[in-house]
C-alpha cells in the first residue's frame, strides 16, 4: 500500500529533476551536463525500477518491466539537450534499472544471496525500509542537483 | 570445556579482527584524503573524477563486507550504513577537486554501496573473499597513491 505512494514521489522527484535540468541546461557548461544527466538518469531509474519490482512482484513480467522502466527513464533524460547524450543516458539507465531490479528481488526473496531464513519473517518491514530509502535517495539527488545548478551558473560563462 | 572456551577466543579474535580491518580502512582512506588534498593543485579535469570514483567505490564496497559479515541478521541497516559511507566518500574526496568529481564519486559511491552487502552476503562468511576484496581494496589505494604522485612529479 506504501509502495506506489512512494512511486509516485519518486516519479515526481524524476520529474522535478528533469525540469530542473531542462531549465538550467544553457547556462550550465556541456560536461557538467553530462555528469549530471548520467547521475540524474542511474539514480532515478533505480529508485523506480526498485519500486515497480517491489510493487508488481506477483507478475511474471516484473523484471522486465522494471527494466524497461530504468531504460525509459534514462533514453528521456538523455534526450534532454543533444542526441548524443541519449547514450549516456541509456547506459546509465540500463545499469540502474538491472540494479533495481536485483535489488528488489533480493529484498523480496532473501535466499537468493544466501541471507539466514529469519528474514522470510519480515518482508513487508524490509519492502517499506527500501521503499523510504530510494525516496530518501532521489531527493537527496534532486536537492544535490539544484544545489550544483545554482552554484555553477556563474562559472559556466567565461 | 576446552574446546567451547578455544571456539569462543576464535570467535572473539574473528570479531575484533574484522573491527581492526573496519577502522584500518577508513585510516587508510582518511591518509589518502590528506594526500591527495596536499596535491590537489596539480590534477587535471579526469584525474579528479576518477580518484573520487576509486575511493568512494572501493570504500564502500569493503565496508559493505565487512559489516555484512560483522551484522548477517541487519541487511537493511547494513546496505543503508554503506551506502551513506560511500555517498558520503564520494562528495568528501570529489569536493577536493571540482563538481563533477562531486557527482561522479557521489553515484558510484552509492552504486557500489547498494551492491556490496550482497554480495557479502552471498559469500556466506567466507574469510578468504574478505582477504580477496582486501587485497582489492589496498590495490586500489596503492593506484591512486602511485597516481597522484606520477602526476606530481611529470609536471
Amino acid at each position: 500500500m506504501v509502495i506506489p505512494f512512494i512511486l509516485m514521489l519518486n516519479s515526481g522527484c524524476a520529474f522535478a529533476a528533469f525540469l530542473i535540468l531542462k531549465k538550467k541546461r544553457s547556462v550550465i557548461h556541456k560536461r557538467l551536463e553530462r555528469v549530471l544527466i548520467g547521475l540524474g538518469s542511474s539514480v532515478m531509474s533505480l529508485a523506480i525500477s526498485m519500486n515497480v519490482q517491489l510493487w508488481l512482484h506477483v507478475l511474471a513480467f516484473a523484471i522486465y518491466l522494471s527494466v524497461l522502466f530504468g531504460v525509459a527513464i534514462g533514453v528521456v533524460f538523455g534526450l534532454l539537450d543533444m542526441r548524443q547524450l541519449m547514450m549516456i543516458g541509456y547506459q546509465q539507465g540500463l545499469i540502474g534499472g538491472l540494479m533495481g531490479a536485483m535489488l528488489g528481488a533480493v529484498v523480496l526473496n532473501p535466499s537468493l544471496c544466501g541471507l539466514p531464513a529469519e528474514y522470510g519473517n519480515s518482508i513487508e518491514t524490509h519492502t517499506a525500509a527500501f521503499s523510504f530509502f530510494s525516496l530518501f535517495l532521489s531527493a537527496a539527488t534532486v536537492g544535490l542537483i539544484y544545489f550544483i545548478n545554482e552554484s555553477s551558473e556563474v562559472n559556466s560563462e567565461v | 570445556m576446552n574446546t567451547t572456551d578455544g571456539l569462543k577466543e576464535v570467535v572473539a579474535l574473528f570479531v575484533n579482527f574484522l573491527a581492526v580491518f573496519f577502522y584500518a580502512n577508513a585510516l587508510l582512506t582518511a591518509g589518502l584524503y590528506l594526500y591527495a588534498r596536499s596535491r590537489r593543485q596539480m590534477m587535471g579535469f579526469q584525474d579528479g573524477i576518477h580518484i573520487a570514483q576509486m575511493a568512494s567505490g572501493f570504500i564502500a564496497l569493503i565496508c559493505g563486507v565487512v559489516l555484512i559479515y560483522q551484522f548477517p541478521f541487519h541487511y537493511v541497516n547494513v546496505t543503508i550504513a554503506s551506502t551513506l559511507i560511500g555517498m558520503a566518500a564520494g562528495v568528501i574526496f570529489g569536493a577536493l577537486f571540482h563538481h563533477e568529481a562531486l557527482l561522479s564519486g557521489y553515484a558510484h559511491g552509492m552504486m557500489m554501496g547498494l551492491m556490496s552487502p550482497m554480495i557479502g552476503a552471498a559469500a556466506k562468511n567466507s574469510f578468504p573473499f574478505l582477504l580477496f576484496v582486501e587485497l582489492f581494496f589496498m590495490f586500489s589505494l596503492v593506484f591512486v597513491f602511485h597516481f597522484i604522485k606520477k602526476r606530481n612529479d611529470s609536471w
